[in-house]
């Protein structure tokens, strides 16, 4: 008999748990029945707690709308929502041309003061080739560079390289000096940036960063010159084999590293150079706060012979899209002006370790803030962000590079393969 | 009337079979004809997908990546369940005897099993990466540091690397499986076998391995359409690379179906479906004939 009572309890209990969460969803939904929900979407896993922050002060500034944050790694995940008809109404970094050209984003030129106050160098790259309008509105800037051991280099009586053959000099001394450092940390995901600014920089500097931008939407092959014979891509093909051939970067590294492992072996100062952007940076500092006392960054030297000039670039990162959709859109706005109010692109800046992309934000984003000023006032600076086609992006390039590695191709076939993938998405 | 009742009652087992019917048409029929549909189109992901023929299974057979990838799914599909049931039945073989630990001994094994191949792959790259990897750390321990290679980075050696620990980590449940099957046979047919004057070798030859076959049945199939439709274990441990140079077909599938060639990407699937049927079909039959009723 008292089994039997138990066991209804038991039940009853079981059948209650399951009820009564969806009940308080129920209750929620109706007391909150004017709410408007937003989804602000990401892949900057980093910046979470950040986009947690700034959530939950609008939630609380604004009682009629509650927006939740998902953070995605993975960029396949933004096209599974699309195909289900499950637009985010704010994303930031994934929109690609292939999105804006779909028309799923509005233009930012319902936001004029933002127009106004952000800076050429950001703006530039996210301007679209095909209207002039702005789809993509970043909250920081980002620089690519050499990030080196200055403690290192000052014990060596080294300087930053300025040429190519002044950088391969350098990796020697290292190398010489210290057998057990890893001269340049070249990783497995790496290829793709180190393509896309030592291989398409030359090209900005040839036909500027907007011609370039144009001859991509075009596939241009007069501008681009992806298989012609010593091509900028070739180039560096060429001279990514010289560095292994000397033994300046560990073979092993250069296809199971990552960013992260660069980081960890930068701080435990086993390496003297990675090439990466801030957004290396930021974690950099973040994860092992010690390398503050030894990391600058250095402009790249170029891979072309002759040119003595180094170049730093100046890009746009974290760029903030919204969705066409008419619904929602004055909840939106209000979301938006707040994101690009002076107070969160300042916190935002510094949270991520990265200049601010506006005019009138001072934010003490890092230690190596002054040499970025520095780099910028007395190098070149690259604006352009290629967009590669769909099917062939940054990731694609990252396997081509180790394949390159591993010895699958010599420089020529490296290009005429580089060539033929990327042809093959138009 | 009575008639008509009757016959309700007596076909109404039939009504049962219909939401497994419903089931099966929605989970597996439809998304199969919308499939076949969508290879025959240049579908994106996005736009309206327009009908271009046979176009998509065309270009596959001209795609060097693609033929690369299918070298490579057979590579690892078909020796890796070879060495699974090989080292399945000697483990289920060593733990059936009267041993001491042995309930021990078959947890272990069984134990990377139960965990997820991908929480296995971050692991084995831990252990084997070559700046602060637990297996250098322990080689350069034993003075044996010369030997350590970064078998993942190697093309030569990278899919091999990734077999042994896919083996490694499905080893216990295949011999699980023939555990099972070997504990099923009667003991009496051992014992008549003692009888008869058999050795060990001929007792095992001539009555457990055919009393297997419905064993080794389940196994080879499960780990032959396991193993060439892998996924998450390469991606964890090599993403494909170095390169391409680990890339099966799963993952071709994956990335060109989230590179804007959706419609190409579910030609793949189809053939990877071909793929996959054929030497089950093969296996099936073969194995069918050796079956031994007891």
């Amino acid at each position: 008999m008292k089994t039997n009572i138990l066991k209804k309890v038991v039940a009853l209990g079981l059948a209650a748990s399951m009820v009564i969460p969806a009940a308080t969803v129920y209750a929620d939904n109706d007391s909150d029945g004017k709410k408007v929900e937003l989804l602000l979407y990401h892949r900057m896993g980093e910046m979470t707690d950040w986009f947690t922050d700034f959530c939950d002060y609008i939630n609380e500034k604004y009682p009629n709308i509650h927006i939740e944050q998902e953070t995605q790694k993975d960029e396949s995940t933004l096209q599974v929502k699309y195909a289900a008809g499950d637009d985010p109404e704010i994303l930031v970094g994934p929109a690609t041309q292939q999105y804006i050209d779909m028309g799923k984003y509005n233009s930012f030129d319902n936001f004029p003061e933002l127009m106004e106050k952000i800076k050429p160098a950001a703006k530039n790259p996210v301007t679209n080739v095909a209207d002039g309008k702005v789809y993509r509105m970043p909250l920081c800037e980002n620089t690519f560079g050499l990030f080196y051991n200055a403690k290192m280099f000052e014990e060596l009586g080294l300087s930053e390289p300025k040429t190519w053959d002044e950088f391969v000099t350098v990796l020697e001394t290292i190398k010489e000096a210290k057998p057990d450092v890893i001269p340049l940390y070249c990783f497995g995901g790496n290829y793709g940036h180190q393509i896309m600014y030592w291989a398409f920089g030359p090209l900005e500097w040839d036909y500027g960063a907007q011609g370039v931008l144009e001859a991509i939407a075009e596939n241009d092959s007069d501008v681009l010159q992806f298989d012609k014979e010593g091509s900028y891509i070739e180039q560096y093909a060429t001279r990514l084999l010289e560095l292994q051939e000397k033994g300046l970067f560990d073979n092993d590294i250069a296809i199971t590293g990552t960013p992260d492992t660069a980081a960890e072996a930068f701080a435990a100062e086993k390496t003297a150079i990675v090439m990466s952007g801030t957004w290396w940076f930021g974690s950099l500092i973040h994860n092992y706060p010690d390398s503050a006392d030894f990391v600058s960054i250095a402009p790249l030297p170029s891979i072309v012979d002759g040119v003595e000039n180094p170049y730093t670039s100046a890009g746009a990162d974290s760029c903030v899209s919204y969705t066409s959709n008419p619904e929602k859109q004055e909840e939106i706005a209000i979301v938006l002006n707040e994101l690009f109010s002076d107070e969160f692109l300042k916190s935002y800046s510094e949270h991520r370790g990265a200049p601010s992309a506006y005019e009138g934000v001072e934010s003490d984003w890092g230690m190596i803030a002054d040499k970025v000023a520095q780099n910028w006032e007395n190098y070149p600076a690259s604006v352009f962000q290629p967009e590669p086609p769909a099917g062939f992006g940054l990731g694609d390039f990252d396997k081509l590079g180790q394949e390159l590695v591993v010895g699958t191709y010599t420089p020529q076939e490296f290009a005429q393969e580089f060539a033929s993938r990327w042809n093959a998405c138009f | 009337m009575n008639k008509f009742f009757h016959r309700i009652a007596s076909n109404a087992y039939k009504a049962m079979a219909w939401p497994a019917i419903l089931l099966f048409s929605i989970f597996f029929l439809f998304p199969l004809t919308q499939s076949i549909w969508l290879s025959l189109t240049d579908w994106n992901g996005f736009s309206t997908p327009y009908f271009i023929g046979i176009e998509n299974f065309i270009s596959f057979f001209s795609d060097k990546r693609a033929i690369a990838d299918v070298r490579h799914t057979l590579q690892y599909g078909l020796i890796t369940p070879v060495f699974l049931n090989l080292f399945g039945l000697l483990y289920a073989l060593l733990l059936d005897q009267k041993l001491r630990c042995k309930s021990a001994a078959r947890v272990i094994v069984c134990l990377p099993a139960i965990v997820s191949p991908l929480m296995i792959g971050y692991i084995w790259l831990l252990v084997l990466r070559p700046d602060g990897g637990a297996l250098r750390d322990i080689m350069n321990w034993l003075g044996m540091g010369g030997l350590f290679k970064v078998w993942l980075s190697n093309p030569r050696t990278a899919m091999w690397t990734i077999i042994v620990i896919n083996v490694w980590q499905n080893l216990g449940s295949v011999m699980i499986i023939y555990l099972a099957g070997m504990q099923s046979i009667p003991q009496e047919l051992g014992e008549v076998c003692v009888i008869d004057g058999a050795i060990t070798w001929q007792r095992f030859r001539y009555v457990t391995l055919p009393l297997l076959i419905p064993s080794i049945k389940i196994n080879v199939i499960m780990n032959v359409i396991n193993s060439l439709a892998v996924f998450d274990s390469v991606v964890a441990l090599t993403d494909g690379g170095p390169g391409y140079n680990t890339e099966t077909l799963s993952i071709f599938i994956y990335r060109m179906s989230f590179g804007a060639k959706t419609g190409y990407a579910t030609a793949v699937a189809l053939i990877l479906f071909v793929i996959i049927l054929l030497p089950t079909l093969v296996i099936y039959r073969y194995l069918a004939k050796k079956n031994v009723e007891m």
